[in-house]
């Protein structure tokens, strides 16, 4: 016999788990009956902020889930402090790496549910100080020696 | 084990799908940084290495608290841990931070 398992909320304290056979219509009363597993009403929530903050804290304050990926604008940071360095000083490999990994986790981010904006905003920003690291050595190593190059020509 | 091999690459956090990639980029920072450690010290970062240890540090944490436990980028991480511990070290060495102090022992003598 197939039976449908349907959870009714009738309003009171309990959620009811309900059995229907699969071949009678909902409307049709009589054929569903409460199989005995009785849950206790999850409550409404009470306002957008609560829901905010319950949604990043734990009973110690923070979660780690929260921390972790959170820390990853520090990494942003350091590379825009990073900007008035030489390009001469900037490593290929490792921007390369971080700008790949930072595109990679946006991605991510965007296919996991729920979708991780906070996550996504870090790891775009983080693809962006990237690309811009690369290209000021770039422009380094590639189009500001040919000035030179005329420059020592001329002399 | 062709099969199994098939069974990976099929699976939901296979090679296919962005589940695997992730951790993977993350391989490619070790990768990157294993390759600078042959670079004369001057061109390290100490803003980003100090930034990436603690952030390393962090995810160690993250990948065993989360659920289910994400052993590979735990491990990615604490090897990830080692080499910017290292390119630190280097860093603070060419800077001058680990030099002993000599003058008090030329006081003393």
């Amino acid at each position: 016999e197939k039976v449908q398992i349907e959870w009714r909320r009738t309003g009171g304290a309990c959620i009811y788990r309900i059995e229907r056979r699969i071949d009678q219509p909902r409307w049709l009363t009589p054929n569903f009956r409460p199989s005995g597993i009785i849950l206790p009403a999850p409550k409404p929530v009470g306002s957008l902020l609560c829901s905010l903050i319950s949604s990043i804290s734990w009973d110690i304050g923070f979660a780690v889930h929260f921390w972790a990926p959170t820390f990853k604008w520090c990494l942003n940071v350091a590379n825009v402090a990073d900007f008035v360095k030489p390009p001469e000083e900037i490593s290929y490999p490792q921007q390369l790496a971080l700008g790949c990994s930072g595109l990679i986790w946006a991605r991510y981010s965007m296919v996991i549910l729920p979708k991780n904006w906070n996550l996504f905003s870090v790891s775009s920003a983080l693809a962006a100080t990237c690309t811009y690291q690369i290209s000021r050595k770039i422009r380094k190593d590639f189009f500001s020696n040919e000035g030179d190059a005329e420059m020592t020509q001329v002399e | 084990m062709s099969a199994a091999f098939k069974a990976f690459l099929n699976s939901p956090v296979g090679p296919k799908t962005t589940h695997f990639w992730g951790p993977v980029s993350n391989w490619g920072i070790i990768l990157a940084s294993v390759a600078d450690t042959k670079k004369p010290p001057e061109m390290i970062s100490g803003n980003m290495t100090g930034v990436l240890c603690v952030y390393s540090a962090l995810f160690v944490r993250f990948a065993w608290m989360v659920r289910p436990r994400n052993y590979f980028l735990m491990v990615t991480h604490s090897c990830n841990e080692c080499v910017q511990l290292y390119q630190l070290s280097r860093w603070a060495r060419a800077q001058g931070f680990l030099e002993k102090k000599k003058e008090p022992e030329a006081a003393q003598e």
